[in-house]
């Protein structure tokens, strides 16, 4: 699963979810607590990397006179982001959170990956084409935080068209299943044509990605990674018929649906063998139903602590 | 006199009007002619050139309009609409919409009421007809709303609004129509976050049993014409036995709906069912008791390993074609505004477009009584109705230009519009 050679990100966050906004009553004590405690933080945690750097330079200049200083993962992480060799990908809402991260880069000599979220990244589309950030924003989402009250479903376009890399994501399984229609929303909201639109889920998320070498586009070289559809993909009545990940079919709606029918003939056969054993007397568990549980960007949020 | 609009053009766009939402429009008094229009009525017709009247709020007539020839006198303006599609205003079922403002924000919540038996309480009163979120959700085409109360056993009752007013008066299309009951669920879950099987069946039995005796007393009480002692609740729950009244049930598992459904027939109230993710292997039970279902959005995944995974897209259609009034909905409130793709999402999986239409227009018209004058585009119906530039069930095209509601001409205009008039200015993109 893992692509081969692909560059390492790390997940940053702003706003609500690093504030501890939306965690009841029983979290406001643990720092940060406002977005000026989140910016501290971040410039912390740069600040400290630098002069952990600083410690190992020195010590492996000094010939062993110096103590060895001590291995700090965290920072390690930190120092490899200072030395652009891991990329920031990060939840984002607000103008003021977008614009503070892009100055904390700015003093440390580095650049935002990706903006991911970025309601309101409409907002400060200039100074994100200046700093260099690319920007994946949810297509129509809004209303469900304080911080999101003035998202608009036009954002893809004005990041778009101020020359921003800009992709849709969604934060869950069910949305992912269906990117296409959210880039067609793009259409409706702001008149981007349907190659633009489709850009947004395909080639400008791999550039984001850093692996628009191989995948994003059919193209000569690139891997096999290709879907076949029944009609324009930017529509809600199109279907995919099939699914090639490395020129391997993973996909076939042909197969799909024989699996359907498969699945319900050995649910109703193993539904027949425990009546029948429920009528020699056996001793029957109460059925239960397993509730699926999925992984989204807010995920710690949802376990119990 | 006669003017002649270009539509498009008559759309009210006001600067001074920034962050707030749009004055609600005048009562109706011109005759509208809308001319050339696709029609698509609601019902599973089609007309392709149509010609529709308005008068007093009301559609005077809808027919076919190749080669009509309108009486100069008989309009004040008559609105050319070839090549654009019609619609009935689309109705948005069992929503929080104008009753939850901002999901994290408590003080914005006004739909779940402290305590497990509420039927008297009355979404209508909490309705805010100065939502930001209402216009946005209006300018997709959803003119009238079910706003309905959710969480304990009995959530409350709910009430069918239109999406334009100045209060909740004004908006109340038909008040306390229905009274909402989250039916115990027998079925035990298993999660990181579920209790134990014990504790999930002493529960359910225990929800069981204060029901049951809810609905006793109600139906006790409702015998009485005028008791000592005013009970507000049962009171309420007065409608529900002589059927002016729906109970609204929500569930999912198989077992609950066959529950639910037994539980309706001994307190002969009229169900009509929300939810319903299994409601496909109930089909016949539903459909011989003429029990509606209200379904939770198409755009989902399905609930067990072993199901289809387009299972939830396919639901519509399964429970259709056995002749089952469905009405699809979203998630409710600021997601209603892609409740017409919710619909789409159903045509290709065994739905034809006509077909999809009805599942937000005429079908949730006829689940809350008021087919007689909303749902389709029929004489003597009100003017609710909207106009597009292409199929609104699909994103690609799902421009709405204009709407109506009881003739009048809605604004369409919203806060996240007027944003976006606002930034695309400051980078000169406009």
């Amino acid at each position: 699963m893992k692509f081969e050679g692909a560059d390492s990100f790390i997940k940053f966050a702003l706003g609500e979810n690093v504030k501890q906004t939306n965690w009841g009553d029983m979290n406001t004590i643990r720092y940060p607590q406002t977005r000026m405690g989140v910016e501290q933080v971040y410039m912390d945690g740069f600040t400290r990397a630098r002069e952990y750097q600083n410690k190992w330079t020195n010590y492996n200049k000094s010939g062993g006179k110096l103590q060895m200083p001590r291995k700090d993962l965290e920072l390690e992480a930190l120092s490899d982001i200072l030395n652009k060799k891991l990329f920031i990908t990060c939840h984002s809402y607000q103008q003021g959170e977008i614009n503070m991260l892009m100055h904390v880069a700015d003093t440390f000599n580095f650049r935002i990956n990706t903006f991911t979220h970025i309601l309101e990244g409409y907002k400060v589309a200039d100074k994100m084409k200046k700093h260099g950030v690319g920007a994946s924003t949810f297509s129509d989402w809004w209303a469900y935080k304080f911080e999101v009250i003035e998202a608009i479903p036009h954002n893809a376009r004005i990041l778009h068209d101020m020359g921003i890399v800009t992709a849709l994501n969604s934060d869950d399984a069910e949305m992912a299943r269906r990117l296409n229609q959210e880039a067609a929303k793009a259409i409706k909201y702001g008149n981007v044509s349907e190659e633009d639109a489709l850009k947004f889920v395909t080639l400008n998320p791999a550039i984001l990605l850093h692996i628009d070498n191989r995948v994003g586009s059919i193209k000569e070289g690139k891997d096999a990674d290709v879907v076949i559809w029944d009609g324009n993909p930017l529509s809600i009545y199109a279907k995919v018929q099939k699914t090639f990940v490395d020129g391997i079919c993973y996909y076939d709606v042909k197969e799909e649906e024989q699996m359907v029918i498969n699945a319900h003939q050995e649910k109703t056969r193993l539904m027949n063998k425990s009546l029948d054993e429920k009528g020699k007397g056996a001793n029957m568990g109460k059925p239960s139903f397993k509730m699926e549980e999925f992984n989204h960007c807010n995920n710690k949020e949802q376990l119990p602590h | 006199m006669i003017k002649k609009i270009v539509l498009g053009v008559s759309l009210l766009v006001s600067s001074s009007s920034f962050a707030q939402n749009p004055a609600p429009a005048d009562t109706a008094t011109k005759r509208i002619l809308l001319l050339g229009g696709i029609a698509h009525v609601g019902n599973g017709t089609v007309i392709e050139q149509s010609a529709i009247g308005i008068a007093q709020g009301k559609i005077t007539f809808i027919m076919d309009g190749k080669g009509f020839k309108p009486a100069r006198t008989a309009f004040d303006t008559i609105i050319d609409i070839y090549g654009k599609h019609v619609y009935p205003g689309l109705i948005a079922m069992n929503t929080v919409l104008g009753i939850n403002e901002i999901e994290a924000v408590r003080a914005t919540h006004d739909y779940d009421e402290v305590g497990n038996v509420n039927p008297s309480s009355r979404a209508i009163i909490a309705y805010n007809t100065d939502s930001k979120v209402t216009p946005t959700v209006r300018s997709n085409g959803i003119l009238l709303a079910q706003v309905a109360p959710t969480g304990g056993l009995i959530s409350g009752q709910s009430s069918v609004v239109e999406l334009d007013a100045w209060n909740y008066e004004d908006a109340a299309y038909k008040i306390d129509e229905g009274i909402w009951l989250n039916f115990p669920s027998t079925q035990i879950i298993k999660a990181s976050w579920a209790d134990s099987e014990e504790e999930q069946m002493k529960r359910s039995a225990k929800q069981m049993q204060d029901l049951t005796t809810l609905f006793d007393n109600a139906k006790v009480y409702s015998t009485t014409k005028n008791p000592e002692v005013i009970n507000q609740n049962l009171e309420a729950m007065r409608g529900l036995f002589n059927q002016t009244k729906t109970l609204y049930v929500r569930c999912n598992f198989a077992k609950d709906i066959l529950a639910a459904i037994k539980f309706c027939e001994i307190y002969k109230v009229r169900m009509v069912l929300c939810g319903g993710a299994d409601a496909w292997m109930l089909a016949d039970e539903l459909k011989s008791r003429n029990i509606p279902v209200i379904l939770e959005r198409t755009q989902n995944l399905p609930r067990r390993d072993d199901e289809d995974v387009y299972l939830p897209y396919k639901l519509p259609s399964l429970l259709m074609k056995k002749g089952i009034d469905v009405s699809i909905t979203d998630e409710g409130f600021w997601k209603d505004r892609n409740l017409p793709f919710q619909a789409g999402q159903a045509v290709s999986y065994g739905l034809t477009k006509e077909e999809a239409l009805q599942t937000i227009t005429l079908n949730p018209a006829r689940i809350l009584g008021i087919d007689k004058t909303v749902g389709s585009l029929e004489d003597g119906k009100d003017a609710t109705l909207i106009i597009s530039t292409g199929d609104i069930l699909d994103m690609k095209s799902s421009i709405v230009t204009s709407a109506y509601i009881r003739g009048k001409e809605i604004n369409l205009d919203n806060i996240q519009e007027q944003l976006y008039r606002k930034y695309l200015k400051k980078y000169k993109l406009d």
